[in-house]
């Protein structure tokens, strides 16, 4: 009940915003259309079957994740994995190139993101996940480094670079990865 | 050559080129869906397994779930959702079916999703440790089993449509095909309690078919792929219960 709860309210704090991007990325990545086409399916703000189903599995493995949390590293991983969900939208935000040119909040942020901004919050998430969980969070850091990669690289095979939606989708995978990753390392290292 | 046309149709698992999307190697192919069935059985089966040693079960379930609609692309999940917008929308048959070619999702479809793959975690969940891999094989086997059924017994509900192309070469041969590999793998893996959910799943997928019959014209694709989810629901939900009353 409680792990029911948390995972909702994760969703109404963030105004359901990157669960909204993650739907639309997913409907976009999943449909066989040029980059250009995906793009503009993107800002369609009805969903379809792919990002249904992937906004249902996800949330699903939120309450999963959060059930199996041992009791002595719950505390931390609740402080982590939305830090690093956010830390992965500003790392995305840098990294990698931006797909559109329309003005707006998105491309605003995608000017601000400059190495030494990526590599502060970086610090910060590592300072956190330092005294959050010793040195098992610098694994847990670079398993969402690793996470973040992978799906900017995907989502660009596919996309003509990254929009506001992949960096929601990027949050909410990385959020979810960390909730499962924190006792797994914990428990191995 | 058939078992790989149905392994086409039914999954995203990689495939000769150049096979037939018509004629009557679409009908040999029907005999194959049980098949197909264990296949990606065996797949989860050996996920299961080695999940389970880093993962808790609750994870690992919800990974097998990602795992099996990334296997088939969703497309029966995908059929699942039309069926839901289209068969609880009051509206006349004509327009049920134009419902079901709408790739957007209504909130029929969002809300059919959402307790399907949570009653389907569930189920998972709950599962005994002992017959767990059986029971995942027997379950997809099944689930396929009865679209061959409701595609060689119920009229189909369009005048064109990959639904279509199978029914035309669809017949009593590759049903009892399908039938006789269904029962064979279900008793062979949980005994006198596989041939009792060979049973549930016909009567299950009547029921359905009747169902759909009354609010469409005749089946189509989506409302088998909705068939296969239910059945896969329901089997999950069932087979433990059997299991304990009809121990092999």
């Amino acid at each position: 009940m409680v792990d029911a709860l948390l995972v909702a309210s994760l969703v109404v704090v963030s105004g359901a915003l990157h669960l909204d991007g993650l739907v639309d990325t997913c409907d976009a990545v999943c449909t066989r259309a040029s980059p250009a086409a995906r793009l503009a399916l993107m800002h369609d703000s009805r969903a379809h079957a792919p990002g249904a189903i992937v906004a249902c599995l996800v949330l699903l493995a939120k309450f999963a994740a959060l059930g199996a949390l041992p009791g002595a590293v719950r505390a931390p991983t609740l402080l982590v994995a939305p830090l690093l969900g956010r830390w992965a939208i500003v790392v995305a935000y840098w990294a990698y190139p931006y797909a559109r040119s329309t003005p707006g909040a998105s491309l605003a942020l995608k000017a601000q993101a400059t190495a030494p901004r990526a590599a502060a919050v970086t610090l910060f998430a590592l300072a956190v996940l330092a005294l959050a969980l010793g040195p098992a969070g610098l694994l847990v850091l670079a398993g969402a480094t690793a996470a973040v990669h992978l799906l900017a690289s995907g989502f660009r095979t596919r996309l003509p670079g990254l929009t506001g939606d992949t960096y929601g989708a990027i949050a909410e995978l990385v959020e979810t990865l960390t909730l499962a990753l924190v006792p797994l390392v914990t428990r191995t290292g | 050559m058939s078992f790989f046309v149905a392994l086409q149709f039914l999954t995203h698992l990689p495939t000769p080129r150049g096979l037939p999307v018509a004629g009557p190697a679409l009908g040999r192919a029907l005999g194959w869906f049980p098949v197909v069935g264990l296949l990606l059985g065996a797949l989860l089966v050996a996920a299961d397994w080695l999940l389970s040693w880093l993962l808790p079960r609750g994870l690992v379930d919800v990974l097998l779930l990602v795992l099996l609609a990334l296997l088939t692309g969703g497309l029966h999940l995908d059929g699942f959702m039309d069926t839901c917008d289209g068969l609880f929308s009051l509206r006349s048959p004509a327009e049920r079916l134009a419902i079901f070619r709408d790739s957007r999702v209504g909130s029929f479809g969002v809300v059919g999703a959402a307790t399907l793959l949570l009653l389907q975690w569930a189920a998972l969940g709950a599962l005994p440790t002992a017959e767990r891999a059986a029971m995942l094989l027997v379950t997809l086997a099944l689930a396929r089993w009865t679209m061959v059924y409701a595609i060689v017994a119920f009229p189909y509900g369009r005048p064109e449509g990959l639904g279509r192309v199978f029914k035309e070469q669809a017949g009593g041969k590759a049903l009892l095909a399908a039938t006789l590999v269904a029962g064979v793998a279900a008793g062979l893996l949980l005994g006198a309690a596989g041939l009792a959910a060979l049973a549930l799943a016909a009567v299950a997928a009547w029921l359905f078919a009747h169902y759909c019959l009354g609010r469409l014209p005749g089946l189509t694709g989506d409302t088998y792929g909705a068939l296969d989810e239910l059945v896969e629901t329901l089997l999950l939900v069932a087979l433990p219960p059997l299991v304990r009353l009809l121990p092999s």
